[in-house]
């Protein structure tokens, strides 16, 4: 059932409203994380065991390393007694996040991989009862804490339920965003009372995010699914439009349910991390990725692409080349560490580690190419700042972003390199257009025109919660009912529909 | 702070480092300019700058990139 998580999302709200009213302030952030462990067990009930042991592991680590750090006071020491204490320590330290992400990722790999490399059949429910709900973001999420206490960016959290909460909150469980520990857990443990600016604020970001799932994502699922689906009847510009109703699709979607997920937590006074920023006008792929699923991709540069490219190893490797050459070894083996990993993230199959190594052939060209065109618009004299010249960076973008979409939805390599050929082919385009009757199209059409109005509105610097915020009591109520009635009478859901999976759920 | 503007030149020229107190914040650094930044500032300085520094309070101006680099000259 697709629409379970945001059917039980609003039921679990609903139920733990009353009940973090009620509850003493000491004792908020417990009816939170008992309503989030309700949540993830009633969705996979033996994933709920391997969540445990995520938030009993985290725990222990983070306790283990301040320990450490503790008994070793390095504190009126000699320079020389200092460095030695500190490398023991530092020894000591990197064992326990050894054996942490062994037996964290060994779970994340065993769930979610072992069907790549070992192919066997298994019953869908069972799948489902074993799976955690969000397995990939909690895992990527508690990694971060662990790393940053390693770091020695904070001390551990002395609390296990509040650790608890902060791996497991529920509205960020089936799509994100990664969360990081300084920036969440003070907001978790604030335990503030449910204040009503609080709860029409959450109730419009809900309600903008539905109006993206059920008005957009639905309705351009139903034209991709098509394109994707019966690709060998269809050719030029019907897929190029198949890519494009999949993108607007993912983006309504996923964009859709963050919306949903900050929502529910801002009612809570918990502000989630930014996921989203005008992706669209990104004037190249690096851009684009520092707009499109912001928390995946700080994740990846802050515990991955960082810590590759400043290691002595990689360092010791490249010492000995030419300083440019070294340079461009250290970024081409951290990039492809990167993306290697950010494609494996998106999915168990090599599929998704071509869609991971197509952005870094992408981003390796882009640092190689850049540097040149910079010169030649230099010398011709063509202000790179023009509105056209941005324009053409844009539409160029989007070209190689659509090509991505194209590989991400297509049902494996094989169909994504049949429809590249098939675009330069012409086919059938009447049966493509039958898939909406006529309302529907025009219903996606003015709702597309609604998010596109939105985004000019962000790009103006306008911030419509604030404007939203600043409405009378009465103008909020009338606001949401709007929105509320157009959803419901206009949305994309119901008999007529079948309504497609969270492309970003269940990851 | 010489040698690091130097640095900085060759990494992304024609850009006026001296006033600048955003550079990361901005995006004017991006990740791999950072990467080739810290590369360069570990090989003239002969320092070591690891994942914990790399944030962006240290990189927005030359007057912090300074600073990060008399600290961990200094251990």
């Amino acid at each position: 059932m697709p629409y379970a998580i945001l059917t039980f999302f609003g039921i679990f709200t609903a139920v733990s409203l009353p009940a973090y009213a009620i509850a003493p302030a000491k004792y908020r952030h417990i009816v939170l994380l008992l309503i989030s462990l309700i949540c993830a067990g009633y969705f996979s009930p033996y994933g709920l065991l391997f969540m445990l042991i995520t938030i009993f592991t985290t725990y222990l680590a983070g306790i283990c390393m301040d320990e450490i750090t503790k008994r070793n006071d390095t504190k009126g020491l000699e320079k020389q007694f200092r460095k030695q204490i500190k490398e023991k320590i530092k020894r000591k330290k990197k064992l326990i996040v050894f054996c942490y992400i062994i037996i964290n990722l060994g779970i994340l790999f065993v769930l979610k991989y072992f069907k790549m490399f070992f192919s066997f059949d298994i019953v869908p429910t069972a799948v489902k009862m074993v799976f955690p709900l969000g397995l990939s973001y909690y895992t990527l999420q508690s990694l971060s804490y662990v790393i940053d206490v390693f770091r020695g960016k904070y001390q551990a959290e002395r609390n296990l339920l509040k650790l608890g909460l902060f791996i497991s909150c529920f509205p960020q469980l089936h799509e994100g965003p990664f969360g990081r520990y300084n920036l969440l857990m003070p907001q978790m443990c604030r335990n503030e009372q449910i204040k009503k600016e609080n709860v029409f604020s959450g109730v419009g970001q809900i309600l903008w995010g539905l109006f993206k799932i059920f008005m957009v994502a639905n309705r351009a699922a139903i034209i991709s699914d098509e394109v994707f689906s019966h690709y060998v009847r269809y050719g030029g510009v019907t897929i190029v439009l198949g890519a494009v109703a999949f993108t607007l699709q993912l983006y309504a979607e996923f964009s859709g349910y963050i919306d949903v997920a900050a929502g529910i937590s801002k009612i809570f006074g918990i502000k989630l991390t930014q996921n989203f920023d005008l992706p669209f006008i990104a004037r190249d792929v690096a851009e684009f990725w520092r707009r499109w699923h912001i928390s995946l991709g700080s994740w990846f540069r802050d515990y991955v692409f960082y810590p590759v490219s400043t290691s002595r190893w990689l360092r010791n490797l490249t010492k000995k080349m030419k300083m440019a050459l070294g340079d461009f070894t250290t970024l081409t083996v951290s990039l492809l560490t990167v993306w290697f990993l950010t494609g494996l993230w998106h999915g168990a199959s090599i599929k998704y580690i071509c869609y991971g190594l197509y952005y870094f052939i992408l981003m390796i060209l882009l640092h190689k190419v850049s540097p040149v065109f910079s010169k030649l618009f230099e010398k011709l004299k063509i202000n790179k700042e023009s509105k056209l010249v941005i324009l053409l960076q844009i539409l160029k973008t989007q070209f190689f972003v659509l090509i991505g979409m194209l590989m991400f939805r297509a049902n494996n390599l094989e169909d994504f390199l049949s429809m590249m050929k098939n675009i330069f082919r012409s086919g059938e385009t009447f049966p493509f257009l039958k898939v909406l009757e006529m309302p529907e199209w025009i219903v996606l059409l003015l709702s597309m025109i609604v998010v596109i109005v939105s985004a000019v509105i962000k790009m103006k610097h306008i911030n419509l919660e604030k404007l939203f915020n600043n409405l009378t009591t009465y103008q909020k109520y009338a606001v949401c009912f709007g929105a509320c009635c157009i959803i419901i009478v206009f949305g994309a859901y119901g008999l007529d529909y079948l309504p497609p999976d969270p492309i970003y759920g269940g990851f | 702070m010489e040698r690091i503007y130097k640095i900085l030149e060759q990494i992304i020229p024609n850009t006026d480092f001296r006033n600048a107190k955003d550079l990361v914040d901005s995006k004017m650094l991006t990740s791999l300019n950072i990467v080739k930044l810290v590369s360069n500032l570990n090989e003239e300085f002969d320092i070591e700058i690891t994942p914990i520094h790399l944030i962006p309070e240290n990189f927005n101006s030359v007057e912090s990139m300074y600073r990060l680099v008399q600290e961990l000259d200094g251990e």
